[in-house]
């Protein structure tokens, strides 16, 4: 190991740099010669964030994996084991079952649907028109805009009473009477999952949009040479072409889906009506902070993150696949 | 000189033991300091007044963000730090939707406001689990009679404690438009439950957005559904519960005014999916004709509006429901001197005269109503008097366990207007489930 022997020592003699000052060599002495000891310095640098990682991102998580195995009402009080109680309730409990269901379809049709327009706003982009670079930058506005901000807009469009979809649906005669975009069960999820692919959609697309670009020119000039009409080339060159990014894409979508597709829901329906988007996340916050049964909100909050984790596991395999 | 209770002491002696037995004993010390603090504040020369109650009180009230009981709020805290100079109040807004949850969080993590508003859904709950100071010594120290409280003053009391003051208590009357009234060809209110409904339905304009009637309906938001819904559905002569506790969802009179309810539902003749403020505001805003509510209404409409509100009795049969709210000082907080000399601030004969003056609803006090009140406001008479006889809309006899039970009966409310799920089904569905959980 390199010592401090003192100013003017060192590397400093051969930069011909003033002497190193106090604070200098106080951070050689604490993370010694980065060339000599590279394991030390890295871990000392990253000390802070995996510490403030540990404090405020997997001591949460533990806690909750804890609180979901105490009784109800103990968690904040230092606790009561209760075994299983919570799970074996939520395993017996219909809206449990109906909520996995719910967050199944919503995540499903979400990631299809995102993952589909976005691939056709990719394929208009690679092609060239007047205007694209102003059609690329306004389909980035909605990826651009705070989840909060969209899920109010998309409220108010599709409002019973005021929304101006409602308006011109009325307006034009297309409708006799209100369309209860958020206020009916059979459509309110639809409606949400709606305003889910908007926000959504061009994340798709900048990342197929990539995967697009990346394609060689030549192996679509030789498929044209070998008579491949143009479905044939999209069957045979794009997508094969696009196969790793859309893995990648599509766990992650499913992952937003499934765990995190919390703000757009709950504030354009709050879970309603009548319970008919109540995904899981919705359903843990409801348990925890509004009905205040924290324990069973833990256990909600736990079986969402184990369910995740698969999707995560799966996502991370793609992208090593990916990144070869 | 800014005050700083003993948080060591202060947090290990309020911090409640976990015991299965039962609930943890309340924080006597903290208690007795801080109320003979604020009570010595309050009754002693003012110099010493102001030397005791000093520092920031941390205020939570999604009513900062109200215009009426706003602007109230920061005139009673205005006056307030004239006479208490080193005293400060910390607005903390927050937004109406979701207030409970984040004082329910805020109170569960140990780190709450030193006051904070409670509405009916909470308040036996927030007693039950010791989260609240007793008020008793402060109320005797500032000359307050506790027997002169409004009804719902009581709903605050436990083991003969007052834990809350009453902000305001809300009667409900049968509040209408009167331009919506005659423009649907109706020269007077309602008094009969059919011509109610006939009403609601005639002065219905969709086209306009004008609705007959209105209520909160949001999904998930059970407590507002419930103030606003209420009224209506107690109107008709049975609770859920009866008055010891019992369910009594499958009552005759009860699913009559569920039918009621959905029909007029049916008749898109009530906005649907508002959460409470959104609702009651198209009252203020000359949009509804109609509602079951409080006195508030007019406090808050719009100049152009007001005029036109007129009150009369409700048209149901049973009895006369009020809704209230309360402020009370955190067992946890970190200034509980200055909260609860704030607190007796409200009380004074100014704060009281300040609320009813600017706001129109009955305060804790309601002997302290000016005259003048009467003389301007002739309808204000029936809302002060309803106020001592009237309920609460809660479910009677279930004490802290009625936040848990209208979450269950919310949940089947919305299954009658989302889903026409008949009202007979579901009232036998909540039986069995009110039968189960108050086993």
């Amino acid at each position: 190991m390199t010592g401090v022997a003192g100013p003017g020592a060192d590397g400093d003699a051969r930069s011909g740099a003033p002497a190193p000052p106090g604070l200098r060599r106080r951070l050689h002495r604490l993370l010694g010669d980065p060339l000599a000891e590279p394991g030390r310095a890295s871990a000392l640098l990253l000390a802070p964030i995996a510490l403030g990682i540990a404090l405020f991102y997997v001591g949460p998580i533990l806690f909750g994996v804890w609180a979901s195995f105490q009784a109800e009402g103990t968690a904040m009080e230092g606790g009561r084991f209760a075994g299983t109680v919570h799970y074996e309730s939520l395993a017996r409990d219909p809206r449990f079952r109906n909520s996995l269901w719910i967050t199944v379809v919503f995540t499903v049709a979400s990631v299809v649907v995102t993952y589909v327009v976005g691939l056709l706003a990719a394929l208009l982009l690679m092609r060239s028109f007047r205007g694209r670079t102003f059609v690329g930058s306004a389909l980035l506005v909605p990826w651009s805009m705070p989840l909060v901000a969209v899920a109010v807009i998309w409220g108010w469009l599709l409002d019973y009473q005021f929304g101006a979809v409602n308006y011109v649906l009325r307006a034009s005669g297309l409708v006799a009477r209100s369309v209860g975009f958020l206020t009916d069960p059979a459509i309110a999820l639809w409606s949400v999952g709606a305003a889910q692919v908007w926000r959504l959609f061009p994340l798709a697309m900048v990342t197929l949009l990539a995967a697009l670009k990346a394609i060689p020119h030549e192996l679509y000039e030789s498929a044209r040479v070998d008579g491949a009409t143009p479905w044939q080339q999209f069957r045979h060159v794009t997508l094969p072409g696009i196969r790793s990014a859309s893995h990648a894409l599509l766990l992650l979508l499913g992952i937003w889906a499934f765990g995190r597709a919390f703000t757009i829901i709950f504030v354009m329906t709050g879970g309603g009506p009548a319970g008919a988007t109540e995904t899981l996340v919705v359903q843990t916050y409801l348990e925890a902070f509004r009905y205040f049964r924290l324990e069973r909100g833990s256990a909600l909050g736990t079986v969402v993150l184990v369910l995740s984790a698969v999707f995560t596991v799966l996502y991370l395999r793609a992208r090593n696949e990916r990144h070869g | 000189m800014q005050h700083r209770p003993d948080r060591s002491v202060s947090v290990s002696a309020s911090r409640p033991a976990a015991d299965p037995a039962g609930p943890p004993e309340p924080p006597r010390r903290r208690v007795l300091r801080g109320a003979a603090a604020a009570g010595a504040a309050l009754a002693a020369p003012a110099v010493r007044a102001q030397s005791q109650v000093s520092g920031e009180i941390a205020f939570a009230s999604f009513e900062w963000n109200l215009p009426h009981t706003g602007s109230v709020l920061r005139a009673v805290s205005k006056s307030f730090s004239e006479k208490f100079p080193n005293a400060r109040v910390r607005e903390i807004p927050i937004p109406a939707a979701g207030y409970a949850d984040q004082i329910l969080t805020q109170l569960t993590a140990g780190t709450p406001p030193d006051i904070f508003r409670i509405d009916d859904p909470q308040l036996a709950m927030y007693i039950d689990r010791n989260w609240l100071l007793p008020l008793d010594d402060a109320l005797k120290a500032a000359g307050v009679d506790a027997s002169r409280f409004a009804a719902a003053g009581r709903d605050a009391q436990k083991d003969g404690k007052t834990f809350a003051v009453v902000y305001q208590t809300n009667a409900r009357q049968l509040i209408f438009n009167r331009a919506l009234l005659q423009a649907a060809g109706l020269s007077a209110p309602p008094s009969t439950p059919a011509e109610l409904e006939q009403a609601i339905v005639r002065t219905t304009q969709r086209d306009k957005g004008i609705f007959g009637y209105t209520f909160a309906s949001k999904s998930g938001e059970v407590s507002q559904m419930f103030n606003s819904l209420g009224p209506t559905l107690v109107g008709f002569g049975a609770h859920f519960t009866t008055p010891d506790g019992k369910p009594n969802a499958t009552d005759p009179k009860m699913i009559e005014a569920l039918r009621f309810v959905k029909r007029i539902w049916d008749a898109d003749a009530v906005p649907r999916g508002l959460d409470g403020p959104s609702a009651t505001k198209l009252m203020f805003e000359g949009k509804v004709a109609m509602a079951l509510t409080g006195s508030f209404v007019f406090g808050a409409a719009t100049p152009e509006v007001r005029p036109q509100l007129g009150a009369t009795p409700s048209p149901l049969p049973g009895a006369l429901v009020r809704a209230s709210s309360w402020y009370g000082v955190s067992a946890r907080g970190r200034n509980p001197t200055a909260a609860m000399a704030w607190l007796m601030h409200m009380l004074s004969a100014e704060g009281q005269s300040r609320i009813v003056e600017v706001e129109r609803v009955v305060p804790a006090l309601p002997h302290l109503i000016p005259a003048s009140v009467y003389q301007e406001s002739p309808w204000f008479r029936p809302f002060v008097d309803g106020s001592s006889k009237a309920i609460s809309y809660l479910p009677p006899g279930l004490g802290p366990r009625a936040f848990g039970q209208i979450k269950v009966i919310g949940e089947e409310i919305e299954n009658i207007l989302y889903r026409s799920k008949p009202a007979e089904r579901a009232m036998a569905d909540l039986q069995r489930a009110l039968e189960a959980s108050l086993r």
